[in-house]
């Protein structure tokens, strides 16, 4: 007999393939539950400030998907607004699980008020976050987050974390896409990383320049400058710069032009 | 109150026509059979102190544990079934660890007494997804003792789940003499040893046996040194101080 | 003929070749959706002055077979929203049965169903999130569009992953590439969207229909245009893309219209 399909025919007879037993291969998933948003995130902290900054550009690829998705939040707010808060939270890398991330922060931060009658303090809600981010160790949320705030001293508080929850307090820390670019301007600039002192020893012996908290002002325009050189080199990075300045006074926000293309 | 008795202190989430829940009035009063147990706060820090109703000469006082801790800032004193309160302690300390653990500082004396009275209302017939409760209320009241940053701070919490803060309080079956006792002597500007004195003095007009050094017990809470139970070199000047003070 | 009555009518193996058992997959994990079968293509939303146009056109492909040619896209909420969903069309029709039964247990409240299109949006990215999460997502990339509740136009995207984000005018699949540029140009980012008309947003639409159909093997001529203000929703179904010209094609064997 001709095969109609092209099947070598006969030899093997008649048969029928329901009564095999059906041992499939294991298929891989073609599902991948993340994407990168693209963006960067900046914080600084002086010794009685802190600043939080984040660009608020988001991309699928090399496509813009808007200008205007901001990635600093305000944590624990009486209202929509984020009026009445003290911590701000920024989150960069798959935007939904930032936004996932940033709810259950804020709901706990605000039952915590409920529960215990006080203000969560930053290094309270920085150990609650990093256990959040932990309990997801193996299907994590796939973000860098910074926490900022003031602690119990009045002192500009920075914390900043992995997508595990590790997490360290610095002075300041840049995240996501042009976390490379702008990491070591903040190293030479806030940190003052490979500046010596002039004359203070022989040949290139030289002592370090000692790192202090810098002034406001010094801060606003050394994160200005951070994301209008990191907009220049990345492609991911632009739009507008938003801008979170916590000081014992609140938390002011502002937003600044930054190159579209 | 065994006048109204009716079928009503069957169920014992049912009210009465009158209101009441009777198994939990009846859990207070297993209470009120309980052994004395005081609690004092001052500025400096807050004493508990206990009867341990040592009942045979054979019995090993130092087995009666009637003060213990909750978490190094937090001890409390019982008074009623002392296996009841074992699963509220255990209950407070979990509480705490996990406090600790999530917010890297010391749950609230506050918290952790609400913790305790939320455990406490779980009696009752349990839902479909709910872990299963004690079938009866707690049968023991609590003075909880700790130091956070609003000071140190006395709490008496009840097998009704409600919980007062507390200046000087005392519980079990000398506890309406004591606490008269304690609204006549307590005033603000107590100092540590003299709230040592006051539970102990207090106690000892309560008590049916003598008081010694070897049954009752007392603790104590401090900003410095948190919550400590008294060693038995503690408890013998302590009482000694009290015989010296008379 | 056989001896066997169980296997009377079956395709024979010695003509058809033996029956794929991994179709009937009984052993190794549980598996969910891993790509769409059945989809739809792009999704174009802009805000105007007092309003939102959504469109869409009315094709659900099977691959690249252009199987079903009048389905529709747009999905209406309540009184003022509408989705407009791209990618799988099954998944589509389960998160429309999902809106209409909250519309319906909504209706039966006091007030009616007061939800707005941005509570709408919350709501569908919260889903999407969440199927995502299970490893089961729901195969599509939808626009919202309607008022918030300060009665502002509203326009906002959400993804099988979750992804959400708002911007004057939005495209999904590949209007993202060849409608966005097109709407940027004409209303620009710094250009209120109180200056924009209901009749230059709904021109510019049909213009990126059109681009997208010389241009997206999967999209047709027919669309449905979706236009929400405070009066109402005036949804069209049936619209066909005018205008369209192929003279460049004229001579090009087997292009447009030319059958041979």
């Amino acid at each position: 007999m001709t095969s109609l399909l092209g099947h070598p025919a006969g030899g093997e007879g008649i048969g029928y393939s329901f009564s095999q037993p059906t041992a499939a291969p294991v298929k891989q998933h073609g599902f991948y539950p993340y994407t990168d948003n693209g963006g960067s995130t900046l914080g600084i902290t002086g010794s009685d400030f802190a600043i939080l900054a984040g660009d608020t550009r988001s991309t699928s690829g090399y496509n813009i998907n808007s200008r205007m998705v901001p990635k600093v939040f305000k944590i624990g707010g009486d209202d929509e607004t984020g009026e009445g808060a003290h911590i701000v939270l920024s989150v960069v890398g798959f935007a939904a699980d930032g936004n996932a991330l940033k709810e259950r922060l804020d709901a706990v931060v605000k039952m915590y008020k409920y529960q215990h009658g006080k203000p969560m303090s930053v290094s309270a809600c920085a150990q609650r976050l990093s256990t959040i981010l932990y309990q997801k160790r193996f299907f994590p949320y796939y973000v860098t987050a910074i926490l900022s705030g003031l602690d119990e001293e009045g002192k500009g508080a920075l914390y900043s974390y992995d997508p595990v929850g590790s997490y360290e307090r610095e002075q300041c820390r840049a995240a996501g896409a042009a976390a490379s670019l702008i990491m070591p301007f903040l190293d030479n600039q806030v940190n003052f990383k490979n500046q010596y002192i002039p004359g203070s020893g022989e040949g290139h012996a030289l002592e370090q320049k000692k790192a202090e908290p810098l002034p406001q002002a010094t801060v606003e325009q050394l994160v200005r400058d951070a994301f209008t050189s990191a907009v220049e080199r990345h492609i991911e990075v632009g739009d507008h710069l938003q801008m979170m300045i916590i000081t014992r006074d609140g938390i002011q926000e502002v937003f600044h032009p930054l190159k579209k293309d | 109150m065994f006048i109204a008795r009716s079928e009503y202190d069957r169920g014992i989430n049912t009210f009465s026509p009158e209101g009441r829940l009777f198994q939990v009035e009846y859990s207070l009063e297993a209470i009120k059979l309980g052994s004395t147990a005081i609690g004092v706060a001052t500025s400096e820090g807050v004493i508990l102190g206990v009867e341990k109703r040592v009942t045979s000469t054979l019995l090993e006082a130092s087995s009666v544990e009637k003060i213990v801790e909750i978490d190094q800032h937090i001890g409390c004193a019982m008074s009623g079934l002392q296996a009841d309160a074992r699963n509220l302690v255990e209950h407070a300390r979990v509480e705490c660890q996990n406090h600790a653990f999530n917010y890297a500082e010391p749950l609230r004396v506050e918290s952790t007494t609400q913790a305790i009275c939320d455990l406490a209302l779980r009696f009752g017939e349990s839902g479909d997804d709910e872990e299963s409760v004690m079938s009866r209320p707690f049968g023991v009241a609590l003075l909880i003792a700790g130091y956070d940053e609003d000071g140190p701070q006395l709490y008496h919490a009840e097998p009704s789940g409600t919980f007062y803060r507390y200046d000087a309080k005392a519980i079990g079956s000398g506890s309406e003499g004591a606490q008269a006792e304690l609204q006549n002597e307590y005033h603000r500007s107590l100092t540590l040893s003299e709230a040592e004195t006051l539970v102990l003095k207090t106690l000892k007009q309560v008590m049916e046996e003598k008081l010694d050094s070897k049954n009752v017990q007392l603790a104590s809470v401090t900003k410095e040194k948190g919550f400590r139970i008294y060693d038995d070199e503690e408890m013998g000047r302590a009482v000694a101080q009290l015989g010296g003070n008379q | 003929m056989d001896h066997f009555p169980g296997t009377w009518g079956r395709p024979r193996n010695d003509v058809y070749g033996a029956y794929d058992p991994t179709y009937l997959q009984t052993t190794g994990p549980k598996t969910h959706t891993s790509s769409p079968a059945v989809t739809g293509t792009s999704v174009i939303g802009v805000k105007f002055n007092g309003g939102v146009v959504l469109a869409t056109d009315n094709l659900a492909s099977y691959g690249s077979l252009a199987r079903f040619t009048d389905v529709k896209r747009l999905r209406v909420f309540g009184d003022n929203a509408v989705v407009g969903f791209g990618g799988d069309v099954s998944d589509m029709q389960y998160i429309d049965r999902l809106l209409e039964s909250i519309d319906i247990r909504e209706n039966y409240s006091t007030h009616g169903n007061m939800l707005n299109a941005k509570n709408l949006h919350t709501y569908l990215a919260k889903v999407f999130y969440k199927r995502r999460s299970e490893f089961n997502p729901l195969w599509n990339h939808v626009l919202v569009a309607g008022f918030d509740v300060d009665g502002k136009p509203f326009l906002s995207s959400a993804d099988l992953l979750g992804t959400t984000f708002s911007a004057p005018h939005l495209a999904t699949g590949f209007g993202a590439h060849l409608a966005v540029p097109i709407l940027r140009r004409r209303f620009p980012e710094e250009m209120p969207i109180e200056e924009i008309t209901r009749e230059e947003a709904v021109s510019a639409l049909k213009d990126c229909l059109k681009v997208l159909f010389y241009r997206d093997a999967r999209s047709i001529d027919k669309y449905s245009i979706a236009v929400i203000t405070k009066e109402g929703i005036d949804l069209k179904e049936d619209e066909q893309i005018e205008g369209q010209s192929w003279a460049f094609a004229e001579r090009i064997r087997g292009y447009g219209r030319q059958t041979n």
